[in-house]
């Protein structure tokens, strides 16, 4: 087998295994072919467990033992099958690192804490050319400073812990391209940083690809960042691929039932305002019990028996475009039309005229305590300033990158902690300094879910129990019976079947247990309900069920909602109004529509543009800002406008003076100069 | 850094005056007068009277405390009940017997125990990790004295090669030092090199699944100099953190193992004072202890300073 004349890499029939136990084994990746071509970023997606990471790492040779790598790797340059040179050979550590560079996603850990970043970078160069030290140290400082660090020469003996998250992945690219290799797998090099930082990163990959000269693998769960950075497409399921094709064509008729069921289930940034998402049935598969035919089996709509017969092959749906699925694009077209989705449209909502929840001026400080005698040195401003309303029925979303305030916001509501300033008012009462024996009663009108409900729970805790639990501390129940039924009906009400009542967390899937954590907060039948990134943990096909949910659990029961994410599309699409945080301050807030149409804060339209949407087409269009630097620590937050260290319409007024919430019409408020400017 | 190093001097002299209190407390709380204790049991009741004010027994605890810190720290560290003579003598050499015999244990046992450790993690799997992990295994749960009873039994009492008691320093006599030394030696280190080739080979297989060696070896760095330097730093340093525990072990195992070779040390003092309640003596060996176990953790944090950058950040 010999490479075609202009790919780079091509890996055939790549089979990855672990030991399962004893006698079985766990087939991670069972049979990926892929190619690359010279100048090109090709995305590889997949929801988590689908076989990304082992398949980059199986072409790298990084699987170690008792881990079993099998097939063809062809790199451009490189004599023969590169995995029968063996992972520790001269010609596999000549291919890593020296043709084919890898960025992990763990930008914390993924830099050796005791060397220099510069040691670390330079390591790279040494290894793979014939270059002195000190040449190798002035290409690193190169390097850094194509990557876009500030003052290279003097960073270049700092440690990692000097850096941020975003920096350190700059370090890493860095490092990687120091040694000049033709290719980039980037492993979801972008999922742990905020979103403005993720967009920074992966433009600076797409325009290195070009100055540079080297071929890209973004490798991601994120279909709108393959959409908008990648040429060409794969999409994993189950250690498979089940389609692959240039990213138009793909994006205009995907023709796999996963690849349609996945772009049903996210929400997109330009979704109609009353568009309900389609899941996925089922749950994620197991690599232990994959069926030897199509791995998609279990949860295809439109399986037949014919799907059992074995394993299809990738066939040609006409230009490079491969489909791994039994059925035609018309047999499923028709399939569909026949069954006629009826998904429809979200519930219809009832939105109340009397605020149920009304926040004024909140503000949160905690004070910083340093040295040995624990003298407090200052305070950290985490919510400054926050006003808003919502109303019973309505969905408030609020959004922000790490460290604005969204959190903390969440806490003073539910008076976890006790606001510096300010007035949080619920049917007309004012919570936010009530003492603890006024607030009991109140406690269990507003609740909360989490990322994570059971972080902070016995394990060994019945589901019941935990359903339970405030119906008990409430005396909300006078009879075993009345409690067993009113257990039954939350379990109902979540889509959980009663019967698992006895179970505990770990038998759970990921949206079961989400599920769980709503049934709680459901059970003393809350007017309010908090949720803090609720689906952000959950792979997108199980996010979807659980926003449908929460719309019908709103709609049915006319729950306020305060819905926290950082993921814009989500919020998006769940919410009626959204409030755009920035550190600790509200910069903008209108109706969800109104603000996606007609942005008005820099910030906003900013974060709107970092957010790609699952159509290359449309996502071209979109208007585009472009964000230098990163978000200011809280510690030193700007003095003026806190956006004015990043904003590209910053001016000196801006750099002193804080911009207040002023109203436009249409229910939207804009805190900036520029806007007052241009009104 | 140097605000960091004043601050764990001042902590181990806090942690010195502490212990140094607590044993001084020892002499309220022992059933024992002091007054007949160091001058016989046939005081007559007026010289007893003069006696106890000479003694400064009459004068609140806090001031006796004083005056004892201050006498300890010109060096008088008081009279043996026991031996009717200065507490300096009696302890001195025996107290020497036993931190040389803790230190040099710790000093082999450390490089010894970290090689066997790095091998086997390194090795992971191989039969060089089953050999030496599964002695360790056994050699860390025998206790040290069964291991001393049964060298014993061998070399003195069946092949009679070496002396069943007995100790001379190096600088005295350097055969029967050897002689002496080698048994009880042995059976301090094995237990030691169990130890810390057991704490070794996890903390290096720590190391070694940390998201910065898959890096190194996403370089295509060769094998070795990943282990070499992107592991073994990493994997040693918090083994450094060890010694200062592994010393007060020693100390510990030390004073079995002499009473079993019968080593003039303070293991052997120990139970003598303990039996004839010698108070000064035992507030003297506690407090001698105490000094050379803060002292090796001092050492030892000074030692991580001067290994890991992320300490000397802060
Ligand atoms: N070292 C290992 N030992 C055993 N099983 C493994 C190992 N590494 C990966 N697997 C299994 O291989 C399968 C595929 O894992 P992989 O990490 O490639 O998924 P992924 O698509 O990268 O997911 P994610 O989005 O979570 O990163 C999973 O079922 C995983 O549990
Ligand atoms: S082969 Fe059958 S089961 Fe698999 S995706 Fe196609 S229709 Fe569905
Ligand atoms: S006030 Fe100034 S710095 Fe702040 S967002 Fe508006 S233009 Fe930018
Ligand atoms: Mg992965």
């Amino acid at each position: 087998m010999t490479m075609k004349a202009n790919d780079l890499v091509q890996a055939v029939d790549i089979r990855t295994s672990f030991p399962f136990d004893k006698n079985r084994r766990v087939q991670a990746v069972d049979g990926v072919s892929l190619e690359l071509k010279r100048g090109e970023i090709v995305g590889l997606v997949g929801e988590s467990g689908s076989g990304k990471s082992v398949t980059s790492m199986s072409i790298l040779q990084l699987i170690l033992p008792p881990g079993k790598v099998e097939g063809e790797v062809y790199v451009d340059g490189m004599q023969g099958n590169m995995l029968t040179y063996g992972p520790q050979s001269e010609e596999a550590r000549s291919v890593r690192g020296g043709k084919i560079g890898m960025i992990f996603q763990e930008p914390m850990t993924s830099l050796n804490p005791i060397h220099k970043v510069g040691f670390q970078i330079q390591e790279n160069i040494l290894t793979h050319q014939k270059v002195s030290e000190e040449e190798a140290k002035n290409l690193a400082i190169d390097m850094m400073r194509k990557v876009g660090i500030a003052n290279p020469e003097m960073r270049y003996n700092q440690y990692p812990a000097e850096f941020s998250g975003g920096m350190r992945q700059r370090i890493m690219i860095a490092m990687v391209l120091a040694a000049k290799p033709d290719v980039l797998i980037a492993d979801e090099a972008t999922t742990a940083l905020d979103v403005t930082t993720q967009a920074q990163i992966l433009e600076l990959i797409q325009n290195l690809s070009k100055t540079e000269n080297v071929s890209v693998i973004i490798v991601t769960h994120n279909l709108g960042l393959v959409a908008r950075y990648a040429d060409r497409i794969y999409v994993m399921y189950g250690g498979n691929i089940v389609e692959s094709g240039d990213k138009y064509t793909m994006f205009a008729s995907p023709q796999h039932p996963y690849t349609k069921g996945l772009l049903a289930a996210v929400p997109r940034l330009d979704d109609r305002k009353d568009r309900r998402l389609v899941p996925i049935e089922g749950l994620p598969p197991v690599a232990i019990n994959l069926p030897p035919y199509c791995k998609f089996y279990e949860r295809c709509k439109y399986r037949e028996d014919r799907c059992k017969e074995g394993m299809c092959p990738l066939s040609d749906r006409g230009n490079q475009h491969f489909v791994r699925c039994v059925l035609s694009a018309e047999e499923v077209a028709a399939k569909e039309k026949s069954m006629a989705d009826d998904a429809g449209s979200v519930p219809e909502k009832h939105i109340g005229e009397e605020p149920i929840l009304k926040v004024e001026n909140l503000k949160m400080y905690f004070p910083i305590y340093r040295g040995v005698m624990k003298r407090k040195v200052g305070e950290v401003h985490a919510v400054e300033d926050v006003s808003f309303v919502v109303h019973p029925g309505e969905t408030l979303g609020v959004v922000g990158e790490s460290g604005c305030g969204k959190s903390t916001l969440a806490k003073c509501i539910m008076r976890a902690i006790t606001p510096v300033d300010g007035h949080i008012y619920f049917k007309g009462q004012d919570i936010a300094r009530m003492k603890e024996r006024e607030l009991k009663p109140l406690r269990s009108k507003i609740t909360m879910i989490f990322q994570d409900p059971f972080s902070s729970l016995n394990p060994r805790q019945t589901a019941e129990s935990i359903v339970g639990e405030p119906l008990q501390i409430n005396h909300l129940t006078s009879s075993r019976a009345e409690y067993d039924a009113r257990i039954n009906e939350l379990f109902e009400l979540v889509g959980l079947d009663p019967s698992f009542r006895t179970r505990v967390p770990r038998e759970f899937s990921g949206g079961q247990r989400q599920r769980i954590g709503i049934a709680r907060a459901l059970a003393c039948n809350p007017d309010v309900m908090i949720c803090d990134e609720p689906v952000s943990a959950l792979d997108v096909s199980i996010q979807a069920q659980i926003i449908n949910l929460l719309e019908d659990l709103q709609s049915s029961l006319n729950l306020a909602y305060v819905f926290i994410a950082h993921d814009l599309s989500v919020v998006k699409h769940i919410s009626d109004r959204i409030l755009v945080m920035y550190l600790g301050r509200v910069v903008e807030t209108a109706p969800a529509e109104r603000l996606y149409d007609h942005p008005l804060h820099p910030y906003t339209k900013a974060l709107l543009s970092a957010v790609p949407i699952t159509d290359p087409k449309a996502d071209e269009n979109r208007e585009r800002i472009k964000l230098s630097g990163e978000i200011p620590s809280v510690l030193n937050r700007p003095s003026g406008c806190p956006f004015s260290t990043r904003c590209p319409y910053a001016t000196d007024r801006c750099r002193k003076e804080v911009p207040k919430l002023q109203d436009y019409g249409n229910g939207q408020q804009a805190a900036c100069f520029l806007c007052e400017k241009e009104r | 850094m140097i605000r960091y190093i004043g601050k764990r001097i001042a902590q181990t002299v806090i942690v010195m005056l502490l212990v140094s209190f607590i044993t001084f407390l020892l002499v309220s709380v022992m059933p024992k007068d002091p007054v007949y204790s160091l001058f016989g049991s046939d005081v007559t009741p007026d010289e007893y009277e003069v006696l106890y004010k000479r003694l400064g027994l009459d004068q609140p605890i806090l001031v006796r405390y004083g005056k004892w810190l201050a006498d300890i720290l010109r060096g008088d560290l008081g009279t043996s009940y026991a031996y009717r003579m200065p507490v300096g003598e009696v302890v001195g050499k025996k107290i020497g017997v036993t931190m040389y015999m803790s230190i040099v244990s710790t000093l082999i046992s450390f490089p010894l125990g970290m090689l066997f450790g790095v091998i086997t993690a390194v090795k992971r799997g191989k039969w060089q990790d089953n050999v030496f992990t599964f002695l360790a295994n056994i050699m860390g749960s025998i206790p040290g004295f069964v291991i001393a009873i049964v060298v014993l039994w061998v070399f003195c009492v069946q092949l009679k090669w070496l002396p069943s008691s007995g100790f001379a320093f190096p600088w005295e006599d350097f055969g029967t030092h050897i002689r002496t030394i080698i048994m009880p030696m042995f059976c301090l280190v094995l237990g030691g090199v169990a130890g810390v080739t057991r704490q070794t080979r996890s903390s290096m297989l720590e190391a070694i699944r940390q998201d910065y060696v898959r890096t190194a070896r996403s370089k295509g760095l060769k094998e070795n100099y990943i282990i070499n330097k992107h592991v073994l730093r990493n994997g040693l340093v918090p083994i450094i953190t060890l010694i200062g525990g592994r010393l007060a072990m020693m100390i510990g195992g030390s004073v079995f193992i002499e009473n079993v070779f019968s080593i003039p040390g303070m293991g052997a003092l120990m139970v003598n004072s303990v039996n004839k309640v010698d108070v000064p003596v035992i507030q003297v060996c506690v407090l001698l202890t105490a000094g050379c176990i803060s002292l090796s953790y001092l050492f030892t944090d000074f030692l991580y300073l001067a290994v890991d950058p992320r300490i000397s950040l802060q």
